[in-house]
């Protein structure tokens, strides 16, 4: 199902979630919504699930206007943070709820429902009540429940969010391995820009209601848009009023065209890379990071005076500045 | 905070003693006195043709208006909870006066409505309908005074499940009727139950406003509880206390089943699965 | 953060409509009602109200009303703590069934309250103990009534409770009676108001449990249904009144205190 947000805006009181949003997902992709807390993700996914009905603008799904409809007549699956799930049933019969109230058949419903537990791999836990089950396994009931239906469409609101961090890390790559295996076009909201990267075809980097950037996680690094979406998809230091990625930043200990002097005040080791916080005569703070190899052969210690390039890549170490300030929106 | 030993059984003592005083022996006793002239006797004064029907009066009675408050409860609670529309809070306030009026008011309210003198009373007594000293009077009177009972158990429980099962049927197509009767009503059951018993309790035992509304008249319009009164009051010797006892223990027991049944059911509240 | 979202309607149509139809049922069976009995009062003119408000028996039916029910919501309010504490903070074989028993006065019809305590307390007793005012067996009556009142809303309060506050306190030097004078009862204290306030407005109101012990004793449920009876609903209404703005006054307390709305 594809998927067409246009100038979508929605107020709550005098809080504005989204200003004037505009995106396109095309079908079968995993497109994830990043952005921190009341970046206005979740509201746009709950407008697209039609959970909630935007003040202006309008949602399109397979071309069709979706804007007031229900979200029963969407054909949509959606996956709630902490899950929803129906407490006072087995984890069979939420699975199978989808199902039942379409009246299918019963040994259809039977043999669907157990497809879908083999599937998210919950077989034995048929029978259980879904507060026996660890936050993992609920949340891949609340995937297996939401798929029963066959949606053109998933749609996950943080739904890792949550969980444990190793959990979390197994469960993403699941979800990856299961819509590659599946096709569905899927939706994902998340504040944590490591998953993003991890497991999604495209990004759509939020901000404040807007959206400023839409492109695939390695466009999303390597081109950021503007600083907002640079400094949110990873480490930056701001130096000499420009963003630089700590990789970026070439160490050595004689002063060489194009360097700067500044002064080594730690030498922290992060298992296989090491961080080298520096700072500028200026005053002004910055970090690199160095493989182990380099760090060892350049011998650096704390109080160390060395000379630092700003871009490594290229010749002349110039590294594309983003725009401080988003613009129209693009495709996804 | 720990206490000493001497003060900890000091405050345990004390408080033991408040309730048996208060509680246990009285109602022990009145299980003394009941038997006091064999089981025989008191088995006698409970199956006397009036106190047969008082007992079906009274179960009618709580019949009727028990439903009545069950449906208007969930129906309010949803209301209070889910709705949006703007006059919810006056209507939240006005739940608890049932709690706060006096049963003798409410009989004279009901009088002033419903009967011959009363707004509505000429008009009901055209159409052939006896409201006050007769039955439907005594129903009123008793759904006036259970009614907030199953919303102010099922409100809270509805507040603390959370709209998103709700959410999570309408994403998976189910209907408004659908979500309501698979998964909201489940998920407030044992709210449901607590306030039903409650209710139930309420609508048996009520008898300051049947008092006002009621001919007393043993058969049609006399309760177990008007029963009680009537039999200590207007009987003589110890007839009068051993035959309005027995009611009275006839009434007891069946509060002891509510009694127990509240007990079963107030943990669960707690846990909407 | 968003504040309140605006919802999608996804049960049966409870907006308007199902504040309507909840309105009306309110109305027709309490509001209406209610109205008339103010209707009545103040239909008969404010100079008789006023007469009837102040006649002897009136102000005496409220003075003993109020009096009685004051002392009992005090005494309530007490015991009642005391009760809650030790069901929550003890262990003792048969707690649970205790705990139970408290809510025996929600269960029992207030005739069988009253019949219970003249078994015991009043004449005839097999305990010996004879009241010789039965102004006694009113507040016994109506104690049993209340009790669960302040037990019941006092509970979860101390449940929650963190003894972490309470530790500090110790550790800081406080006595157990000073910890809980300056940190338990503050904690309680809007639960132990809201208990005795619904208490006092029970206990004003009362009919069932003090119609057999209260002969001689004017309580004011009483005297409305004399008047009743009758033939006087003016005069009932007069005191119905007054009765009710206690109540009502009691309500706009508890709401201040919050806890009890569903909005």
């Amino acid at each position: 199902m594809s998927i067409e947000v246009e100038s979508v805006s929605k107020r709550f009181g005098e809080f504005t979630a989204l200003d004037g949003v505009s995106l396109n997902v095309v079908e079968g992709g995993l497109t994830a919504l990043l952005g921190p807390s009341g970046s206005g993700k979740s509201t746009l996914l709950r407008i697209i699930a039609g959970l909630e009905v935007p003040d202006s603008g309008a949602i399109r799904l397979d071309g069709r206007d979706v804007t007031q409809a229900r979200p029963q007549d969407r054909g949509i699956g959606f996956v709630f943070q902490h899950y929803a799930p129906f407490e006072h049933m087995s984890v069979f019969e939420n699975v199978a709820f989808g199902l039942r109230i379409r009246k299918r058949p019963r040994d259809e419903v039977r043999r669907r429902v157990d497809e879908l537990l083999a599937l998210v791999g919950l077989t034995q836990w048929g029978g259980q009540r879904p507060h026996q089950l660890s936050g993992g396994q609920r949340q891949r009931m609340a995937l297996a429940r939401a798929l029963a239906v066959d949606p053109r469409l998933l749609l996950l609101d943080e739904p890792f969010g949550a969980l444990d961090a190793n959990v979390r890390g197994e469960l993403r790559r699941w979800l990856r391995r299961l819509h590659d295996e599946q096709g569905v076009t899927t939706v994902l909201v998340t504040h944590d820009q490591e998953e993003a990267m991890e497991i999604s075809d495209t990004i759509a980097v939020m901000n404040a209601g807007r959206i400023e950037q839409v492109g695939s996680p390695r466009e999303v690094y390597d081109s950021p848009a503007t600083e907002f979406v640079m400094s949110f998809i990873g480490p930056v230091s701001r130096v000499e009023g420009r963003l630089v990625r700590p990789h970026d930043v070439a160490v050595s200990l004689e002063p060489e065209p194009g360097t700067v002097e500044a002064m080594v005040t730690r030498v922290i080791h992060l298992g296989f890379e090491v961080r080298i916080e520096l700072e500028l005569p200026g005053g002004e703070r910055a970090h690199a990071q160095l493989t182990r190899a380099q760090t060892d052969q350049l011998e650096l210690a704390p109080g160390d005076i060395v000379y630092v390039r700003w871009g490594a890549r290229g010749t002349t170490g110039d590294v594309p500045q983003p725009r401080a300030e988003a613009s129209p929106p693009a495709t996804a | 905070m720990r206490l000493s030993r001497s003060v900890t059984l000091s405050l345990r003592t004390v408080a033991l003693a408040y309730l048996v005083l208060l509680l246990l022996l009285p109602v022990g006793v009145i299980f003394a006195k009941t038997f006091e002239h064999g089981f025989g006797t008191a088995w006698g004064w409970i199956t006397t043709p009036a106190a047969v029907s008082a007992f079906w009066l009274s179960v009618l009675i709580a019949a009727i208006a028990v439903p009545l408050n069950t449906i208007f409860g969930v129906g309010t609670a949803l209301v209070l909870v889910r709705g949006k529309a703007r006059g919810r809070a006056l209507l939240d306030s006005l739940i608890d006066l049932p709690f706060v009026v006096s049963p003798v008011i409410v009989g004279l309210a009901l009088v002033l409505v419903y009967g011959v003198d009363g707004w509505f009373g000429k008009w009901f007594m055209d159409q052939g309908v006896r409201i006050i000293y007769a039955p439907a009077g005594m129903i009123i009177a008793t759904v006036f005074v259970s009614l907030p009972f199953v919303v102010r158990e099922v409100a809270p429980v509805l507040l603390e499940v959370g709209e998103e099962q709700e959410q999570a049927a309408a994403t998976l197509g189910a209907s408004r009727w659908q979500t309501f009767w698979r998964i909201t009503l489940p998920s407030i059951r044992w709210g449901i139950a607590y306030g039903v018993v409650l209710t139930t309790a309420r609508a048996l035992g009520e008898i300051g406003a049947v008092a006002v509304v009621s001919s007393n008249v043993a058969g049609s319009t006399l309760t177990l509880p008007l029963l009680v009164q009537q039999r200590m009051t207007t009987s003589f010797g110890p007839q009068a206390v051993t035959s309005s006892y027995a009611a009275g223990t006839e009434l007891a027991i069946m509060s002891l089943v509510v009694l127990l049944a509240m007990t079963l059911i107030a943990p669960r509240k707690g846990d909407a699965a | 953060m968003p504040g309140v979202r605006s919802r999608v309607r996804v049960r049966p149509g409870r907006g308007g409509l199902g504040l309507g139809v909840a309105t009306l049922y309110m109305s027709v069976i309490v509001l209406i009602p209610l109205a008339a009995v103010a209707a009545k009062a103040f239909g008969q003119g404010l100079g008789a109200l006023w007469s009837s408000i102040t006649s002897s028996v009136a102000l005496t039916a409220l003075g003993v009303t109020l009096a009685s029910s004051l002392l009992v919501a005090a005494i309530g309010a007490v015991m009642g703590t005391l009760v809650a504490w030790v069901l929550v903070r003890d262990r003792f074989p048969g707690k649970r069934f205790v705990n139970a028993l408290i809510d025996l006065p929600f269960a029992l019809p207030t005739i069988v309250a009253g019949l219970t305590l003249i078994a015991l307390y009043g004449p005839q007793s097999p305990v010996g103990i004879h009241l010789a005012y039965a102004r006694a067996g009113v507040l016994l009556a109506l104690l049993f009534v209340t009790l669960p009142f302040v037990v019941r809303a006092v509970q979860p309060v101390l449940i929650e409770l963190d003894p972490e506050a309470e530790e500090a306190a110790s550790s800081l030097g406080a006595s157990s009676f000073t910890t809980f004078r300056r940190i338990v009862l503050p904690a309680l204290r809007p639960a132990i108001i809201s208990g005795t306030a619904l208490a006092f407005a029970r206990a004003i109101g009362e009919y069932g449990a003090v119609v057999l012990l209260a002969g001689k004793v004017q309580i004011a449920s009483l005297v409305i249904y004399n008047d009743i009876e009758s033939g006087t609903p003016e005069g009932a209404a007069s005191l119905s009144i007054m009765l009710l703005a206690v109540s009502l006054l009691v309500l706009v307390l508890l709401r201040r205190i919050g806890g009890r709305g569903a909005t």
